[in-house]
Order: C-alpha cells, then sequence, then structure tokens
C-alpha cells in the first residue's frame, strides 16, 4: 500500500474509533457492541499507523 | 575528592557529548514539528489521575473550567517567555547552559536529583498501569489514602509491569519511542471516547438538555470525597501551571526549544497542554464518577472503553514510563560513568518498579508534582538571573565556567536555601514555588553582585 493510502486509512480508523462511542451516547448501539468496534477499530489503527510510520521512515532514509 | 569529582564531571561531559554544540542553523525546525511533537507528548497514564483527582477533592464545575484555563494560558506564556527565549539565544541543553553557570559540580547534583524525580514519576505511571492489570487478575487495587503496598497480588502485579516496562526500555528506546508516537494520539482518543460513553451512566440524555445540571452535580459538584482536601479555583490554576514546572520555569524545555526557529515557537507547547492537562483532564473527570468517585484507573478506563480501555490505562503507563525511564537512567550514569546505558537503564528501572509497589506516589500524585517542580525551579531562577538579569547589572556571568569552578557554592547555597524557605512558608504547598521563585531569583542576583563589590 502506498504512504498516503496508509496514512488515511489509520486516520479514519481513529475517527472511527470516536464515531462509535457517540453512536452509543446516542443510543444508536448497544454498550457491547460500542466496546467491540472500538477494540477492533484500535487493532486497525496500531497495525494501519505502525505500517505507516515504518513506509514514512524507509523512504525518509 | 577532588580529583574523583574531576573524574565523574569528565565523564558525564562524556555522556551529553552529542548535544555539546550550540544547535546550528540547519538543524532547526520547523513550526509544524514543534505542534506534533507537542500534541503527543502531554497525555500520560498520570492524566487517568489528576484529572479524577479535581473531582476527589471536590472541585466545582466553574473553578476547574476557570482553573485549567487560566493555569494552562500561564504554562504556555511561561514557556514562551521563559524558556524559549534563553532557548533560542544560547541554542544549548540546560546540563551544558547550567555547567557553565554552577559549575560540573552543581549539575552533577541536579542530574541526581532529576533522577530520583524522575524514578519516582516512572513509579506513579507503572502503579497507575498495574490498577488496570490488576483488574485482569481480580487483584485489590489500593485504596486512597494507604501508603504501603496492600496485597501481596498488587505486589506481584506491580513488579511483573516494572520488569516488563524496564526490559523493553533496556531492549530498545528508540523503536519504543516511535512506536508511542504511534500510541499518542490514540490514548487521546481513549480519554475522549472514555468520557463520552460514560455520559450515559451519569444520565446525560443524548439531546444534553441536562448536561450542565449532571455535570455540576455528579461530576464537579464542589463535595470532596471523605477524607481529601478541598481544591478551589487558584489551586486548580497553580496546579495546571506548575504541573510542567521543572520543563518550563525549571528551563529543561531549553533541550527542545533549543531547536526553535524563534522563541515564539513556545506557543506551539499550546498543542500539547489543552488537550492533555484540560482535555483529557476534564474527560477522566467523567469517568471516576462513573464509577462511584473511586480511585481506580484501571476500572475507570475499563467501565468506560472495556478491554482497549484497559489497553489505553496499561499504554499510557508504558509510553510516558518509557522516556522517563531512559532520562532516569542517562541521569543515573553520571554516578558510575563506567556502566553502559543497558544496566543503568536495568537499575533505574528496579528503583522505579519498586518504589511503584507503594501506592503513595499515585494516590498523592498531586502533591508530587508539586514537590518535583519546587526542587527544580530554583535552577531555572539562577540560569535566569544569570542570563537576563547579570548583563543588565555589569555582573559577570558564567563566572564558573571562566574561573574553571567545580562548584558555584552561591548557586548551590541559593537552591537549597530557597527549598528550605518554601518548605517553610505558611501557604498551600501549590503556591510555594511562586515567592520561591522570587527568592531564588533576587537572593542570587543579590549575592552574585556583592561577590563582585567583595
Amino acid at each position: 500500500m502506498k504512504k498516503w493510502t496508509l496514512g488515511t486509512a489509520a486516520v479514519l480508523s481513529l475517527a472511527a474509533c470516536l464515531v462509535f462511542p457517540v453512536a452509543f451516547f446516542l443510543g444508536k448501539m448497544s454498550e457491547g457492541t460500542f466496546k467491540l468496534l472500538f477494540l477492533v477499530f484500535s487493532v486497525v489503527w496500531f497495525v494501519l499507523a505502525v505500517a505507516w510510520d515504518v513506509r514514512k521512515n524507509k523512504e525518509a532514509k | 575528592m577532588p580529583e574523583q569529582l574531576s573524574r565523574i564531571a569528565k565523564a558525564m561531559d562524556g555522556l551529553y557529548e552529542f548535544d555539546r554544540e550550540p544547535v546550528s542553523t540547519d538543524k532547526l525546525q520547523s513550526g509544524g514539528k514543534f505542534a506534533a511533537m507537542f500534541a503527543g507528548e502531554h497525555v500520560a497514564a498520570t492524566e487517568f489521575v489528576i484529572g479524577a483527582f479535581f473531582v476527589l477533592h471536590g472541585v466545582s464545575a466553574g473553578d476547574l473550567l476557570w482553573g485549567l484555563l487560566i493555569g494552562n494560558i500561564l504554562a504556555v506564556l511561561s514557556w514562551t517567555f521563559i524558556c524559549a527565549p534563553i532557548a533560542v539565544r544560547t541554542r544549548l541543553t540546560l546540563y551544558w547552559y547550567l555547567r557553565k553557570i554552577a559549575g560540573p559540580g552543581v549539575t552533577l547534583i541536579y542530574n541526581i536529583a532529576c533522577a530520583f524525580l524522575y524514578c519516582i514519576l516512572a513509579g506513579a505511571m507503572i502503579s497507575v498501569s498495574s490498577t488496570a492489570i490488576s483488574l485482569l487478575f481480580g487483584v485489590k487495587v489500593p485504596r486512597l489514602g494507604e501508603f504501603l503496598p496492600t496485597s501481596l497480588g498488587w505486589v506481584l502485579v506491580t513488579l511483573a509491569i516494572g520488569a516488563i516496562f524496564t526490559v523493553l526500555a533496556v531492549l530498545g528506546f528508540e523503536k519504543l519511542s516511535r512506536f508511542a508516537a504511534v500510541a499518542s494520539p490514540w490514548i487521546f482518543i481513549v480519554f475522549i471516547a472514555g468520557a463520552i460513553a460514560v455520559m450515559p451512566k451519569l444520565g446525560i440524555r443524548p439531546d444534553l438538555g441536562n448536561f450542565i445540571e449532571v455535570v455540576t452535580t455528579k461530576v464537579w459538584n464542589g463535595v470532596p470525597v471523605a477524607g481529601q482536601e478541598k481544591l478551589g479555583l487558584f489551586q486548580v490554576m497553580f496546579f495546571a501551571w506548575f504541573c510542567n514546572l521543572a520543563m518550563h520555569i525549571g528551563l529543561s524545555d531549553l533541550a527542545i526549544f533549543r531547536y526553535a526557529k524563534k522563541w515564539p515557537y513556545g506557543l506551539y507547547t499550546a498543542f500539547g497542554v489543552f488537550p492533555g492537562h484540560m482535555l483529557a483532564w476534564m474527560a477522566s473527570g467523567f469517568m471516576v464518577a462513573a464509577i462511584g468517585r473511586e480511585m481506580h484507573p484501571g476500572l475507570m478506563a475499563f467501565e468506560a472503553a472495556g478491554i482497549a480501555g484497559v489497553f489505553g490505562c496499561v499504554l499510557a503507563g508504558w509510553t510516558t514510563a518509557n522516556p522517563t525511564l531512559y532520562r532516569a537512567g542517562l541521569a543515573l550514569q553520571t554516578l558510575t560513568p563506567g556502566w553502559p546505558r543497558w544496566k543503568m537503564t536495568t537499575a533505574a528501572g528496579a528503583v522505579t518498579t519498586v518504589l511503584a509497589c507503594f501506592p503513595v506516589f499515585f494516590l498523592k500524585l498531586m502533591d508530587y508534582v508539586a514537590i518535583y517542580g519546587l526542587v527544580l525551579m530554583p535552577i531555572g531562577a539562577i540560569v535566569l538571573a544569570e542570563h537576563w538579569i547579570f548583563p543588565l547589572l555589569k555582573i559577570e556571568q558564567y563566572q564558573a565556567g571562566k574561573k574553571g569552578w567545580t562548584f558555584n557554592w552561591t548557586a548551590l547555597l541559593v537552591w537549597f536555601a530557597t527549598l528550605a524557605i518554601c518548605f517553610a512558608l505558611p501557604i498551600h504547598l501549590y503556591f510555594r514555588w511562586l515567592p520561591g521563585y522570587f527568592i531564588a531569583l533576587v537572593s542570587y542576583t543579590v549575592l552574585m553582585a556583592s561577590r563582585r563589590r567583595s
């Protein structure tokens, strides 16, 4: 994946982590679903953000 | 003894050799880099504790909001008008600038003090992470007011966490720092998501119609929990101002701002303190209110964001304990210059882990933060006097460096006397540093001026 694709996907996964608690607060999602999705997208953030960071460093070198 | 001291000083210089020369113009960094760096620097495990303590100390919502706003503005201005201008004029770290001003002996004592203070701070971070892991194993977490380890389970969990953090810090500080930079925005999201997620538990309706009512009656209701002192506007304001006292007034962030193109870059600290020391503190206030005002960072994070919250709490502790352990190791290396970095980091980690078993360090974190800043503050006053006031009064600058003094005894006397006076001042601990700062500034100037006349 290209650097900017990784970066965009990472930022979107982080943004999603904020959307789920809002959905739970508004009553659009159960607490269990919110916590599960928050965990899943947190893992996605770390995978993508680490890959993004590695790619940035490789390019810098 | 003097020979031994000079050997230690020489070895200590070797450790900091890489940043001995002033930063050259081609290495200066853009404002954006400063903004990004500060944005990732001020969301730590301690935010879970400090924000919660404002609730437990019975701070009212108005006092909290105004106190944090004014206090953080004062902190940003301190970085901008006190720390950054000296940094861009000298382009030196505090270590090398202090060496010119106070001599290698005083610098050595300063380093030892820093190492000790860093170990306690890292210990508090480990304790916070331990509360999260304790939850997974059903271990009872120490309650407010407890000083000593409360159970074997707590000690074992804390020792295990401390050992893991130390091993990771030894194995690869730089890679972990990069990982910490990745984790930092997510940790901030955990705070915000956690605060939003506990709102239904607190009874806040989705239309936010009763938001103010709930916030002022169930979160910051102005009533302290049993055994906790009530804090008001000025305590909150001063806390927000001095919680990074060693960095701005104490000038240890000269190391960062020496890379700034100009002194107004100090304003970029706002990108760190407002999310970290305002939003994250307020978020943890919501979280602690939702668990019945109990000081249990792990439980707060778990109830708010589930397993991800627990990881957030552990990661917040780890990512901040890691550089703190590294700095403690580096500072301690001055005592045993022959030891390699890994050995020193292990020693610092061992001390820190033992300290972390004592809950007093995280349960009295706010007082500790006050003392930490207070202890290092006089050095900032001495450097400021030497840098700005001495040329105005035509007092010779950098006498220790020029005359080869090991100790600038005046600086050492002012440092310790200021601390003695501060600890005796009959005012709240949070306010003592401010008169202390002026006492150090004036007394150092007067004593050095009188030395010139004699």
